[in-house]
């Protein structure tokens, strides 16, 4: 482009850059400088925010609130915790990401690696339709179409391999299970996985893929040898992106997983709830105290995602390391 | 004018806004049943102009009131059996006495096979099912009613006291009277409560409670009708019922349920729509009570009612 360049440039001065900042530039800068700190405005805001109203929670159950499972707050004697709901909201959520992931690469790499691209492509746009359906209308699938289906498989898996505790079901009860919601909410983290590592694959260079491919790499190989690596940092962001959204699932998970405050690692038993589902479910009817006490289960979840993507990013940072060859 | 609350009353609710609005033309009434809670909730809150709520206002909650509007009126204005609704393959007659209810809910017993069910069940074959106990997940009128008969029947078994919030550890929760009874119809071996309403609408088996002179009764009007005669209403609208009525026909877990409205409303156009639609519906409106499961009021609630919707200042 540079010989289509009106502004004939001597050979060994370099152009005048420091002279002036043009207008455009200092407009952007100013932009662009304001737009970051807004974002860091906005995060500090809503912390002042909720630690603020929530403060009345806290200082009612001190520690307790971290180990108690019942959610009591507007009785005479209050008595409420974040143990249950966190647990709830952090086991479905792992258990999303078991089961999104490996359909979300493997939809992703056949799209980009493996199909004839028109295929390829219309793979892409109907896994991406799944990010256009409303959660609440997952939330009613769930409850009503999923939920009797995934029965007789919970059965008989408890029936098989109730020895091992995480499939029994004490009361021999199944349906509206963690691993009910747990399915859902995978079908709804799945498009944005797939949809970024897409993205991410695409992004490998050709060059990179032909080396592989020269070396007598057969196409397994290849994905394995140069794709992955490349990509190990976008695939990272991606799953930390479902994962944040599984995290925070509210309506679907209220009405597929029947709500109760025990510490339900029988994942195949109804029971168990989220942070965000007992929000929503409690928030309309909650007095004082229960609001603030919502609040504070919020700020327990906003720990708890600022502790997922912070992991996250050591992650992506030492695979880039590692990556690069360095220790 | 904009109400909300009970799911209890909401499907007896909607019939009378239709045949109210039809009657009047220009009146708009609209009801949401978000749970008697939640209801009360917007009520202080001042974003709905009445609510409907299965418990009258508790002492803290009329504190609030009194400070955000005054005084309230509570009009019992609608009434109706819970309903204990169950789907258990090939079991369309269940009988049930007050201690084994107690013990479903309380989680102490959790086969359908269990002695305590088959003691009610003479001859009856029951599957070795477990029991999924479906209550409510939101703050319910409901609950409160259904656990104030269990306290007031079986307090040896049933230790959690009564409360609009469901305190026992068995079962699962689902929000609302309609999520209750479709989580109960797809779940073998379920058992919830609701009004009849909801278990008639989806086709669900009903339960037949032991009344206290040993009859096993179901709820329908006339069963509901002849346990709510035996309830005291005071001039307050403050019903008071009686979970342990002398009749041999009546069904024991019926109850009334309220609307509640502020003594004096801010707008006074709206005040007068209140009043009206309330005379309608504790009225001509308990005409529809019968063909939609719920019961008419008693003849004794009529006077109380009246005085009570008379007291809404309207200017």
């Amino acid at each position: 482009m540079a010989t289509a360049s009106p502004l004939p440039v001597a050979p060994g001065a370099p152009p005048e850059l420091t002279r002036r900042s043009p207008l455009g530039d200092r407009v952007f800068r100013a932009i662009a400088y304001a737009a970051s700190m807004f974002v860091l405005v906005l995060i500090a805001a809503i912390a002042v925010f909720l630690l603020a109203k929530s403060w009345p929670a806290f200082r009612q159950e001190g520690l307790g609130f971290f180990t108690r499972r019942q959610w009591f707050p507007d009785q005479p004697h209050p008595d409420f915790g974040v143990a249950a709901l966190a647990v709830g909201t952090v086991v479905s959520s792992v258990i999303a990401l078991l089961i999104a992931v490996p359909v979300a690469l493997g939809s992703a790499l056949f799209a980009t690696e493996l199909a004839p691209p028109s295929l390829g492509r219309w793979t892409g746009y109907l896994v991406d339709l799944l990010a256009a359906v409303p959660s609440v209308v997952y939330g009613l699938w769930g409850v009503i179409f999923l939920v009797p289906k995934l029965v007789p498989l919970e059965r008989n898996l408890d029936h098989h391999l109730g020895f091992i505790p995480l499939f029994h079901s004490p009361n021999h009860t199944y349906g509206r299970s963690v691993f009910a919601a747990s399915v859902v909410l995978a079908i709804m983290i799945l498009p944005i996985i797939a949809a970024i590592s897409r993205e991410v694959f695409r992004q490998v260079p050709r060059a990179n893929r032909e080396a592989a491919l020269a070396l007598g790499a057969t196409r397994w190989e290849m994905i394995r040898m140069s794709v992955l690596p490349y990509s190990r940092g976008g695939i990272i962001g991606a799953v930390m992106l479902g994962l944040g959204r599984a995290l925070g699932a509210t309506i679907a998970i209220a009405l597929v997983l029947a709500a109760a405050f025990n510490v339900n690692l029988h994942i195949f038993s109804p029971g168990g709830n989220t942070i965000a589902a007992n929000i929503a479910t409690k928030f309309g009817e909650a007095g004082a105290l229960g609001r603030d006490g919502l609040i504070a289960s919020g700020v327990v979840l906003f720990g708890i995602t600022l502790v997922v993507n912070m992991a996250a990013r050591a992650i992506v940072y030492r695979s880039g390391r590692v990556a690069e060859g360095r220790p | 004018v904009s109400a909300a609350g009970s799911t209890f009353v909401q499907n007896l609710a909607q019939q009378w806004i239709k045949d109210y609005e039809a009657a009047c033309p220009g009146a708009t009434v609209n009801y949401q049943g978000v749970g008697s809670g939640a209801g009360v909730q917007q009520l202080l809150a001042g974003t709905v102009d009445f609510a409907g709520s299965d418990f009258p206002l508790g002492t803290a909650d009329m504190a609030t009131a009194q400070s955000k509007g005054g005084a309230v009126v509570q009009v019992p204005w609608a009434a109706g059996g819970i309903a204990l609704e169950y789907k258990l393959n090939g079991v369309t007659d269940l009988k049930l006495s007050p201690d084994t209810i107690a013990s479903i809910f309380a989680g102490k017993v959790t086969k359908w096979d269990d002695a305590a069910i088959k003691a009610d069940n003479a001859g009856a074959a029951l599957p070795s099912e477990g029991i999924t106990v479906v209550h409510r997940s939101d703050g319910s009128g409901t609950t409160n009613a259904l656990t104030s008969y269990l306290t007031a029947v079986s307090p040896g078994i049933w230790t959690f006291g009564s409360d609009k919030t469901w305190k026992s550890p068995a079962g699962q929760g689902a929000k609302g009277s309609d999520q209750v009874t479709a989580v109960v119809k797809q779940t073998e071996g379920a058992i919830g409560y609701a009004e009849l309403s909801f278990a008639k609408g989806n086709s669900l088996s009903v339960a037949a409670v032991k009344n206290p002179s040993g009859q096993f009764v179901s709820p329908d009007s006339t069963s509901v009708k002849a346990a709510l005669a035996e309830a005291t209403v005071p001039g307050t609208g403050l019903v008071k019922l009686n979970f342990m009525p002398s009749d041999a026909g009546a069904y024991p877990i019926s109850i009334a349920t309220w609307a509640i409205v502020y003594q004096k409303p801010s707008d006074p156009a709206k005040a007068k729509l209140i009043q009206s639609f309330l005379t309608y519906a504790s009225t001509t409106g308990q005409s529809a009570a019968d063909g939609l499961y719920y019961t008419p009021l008693p003849a004794m609630f009529g006077s109380t009612d009246t005085a009570l919707i008379a007291s809404i200042q309207t200017s």
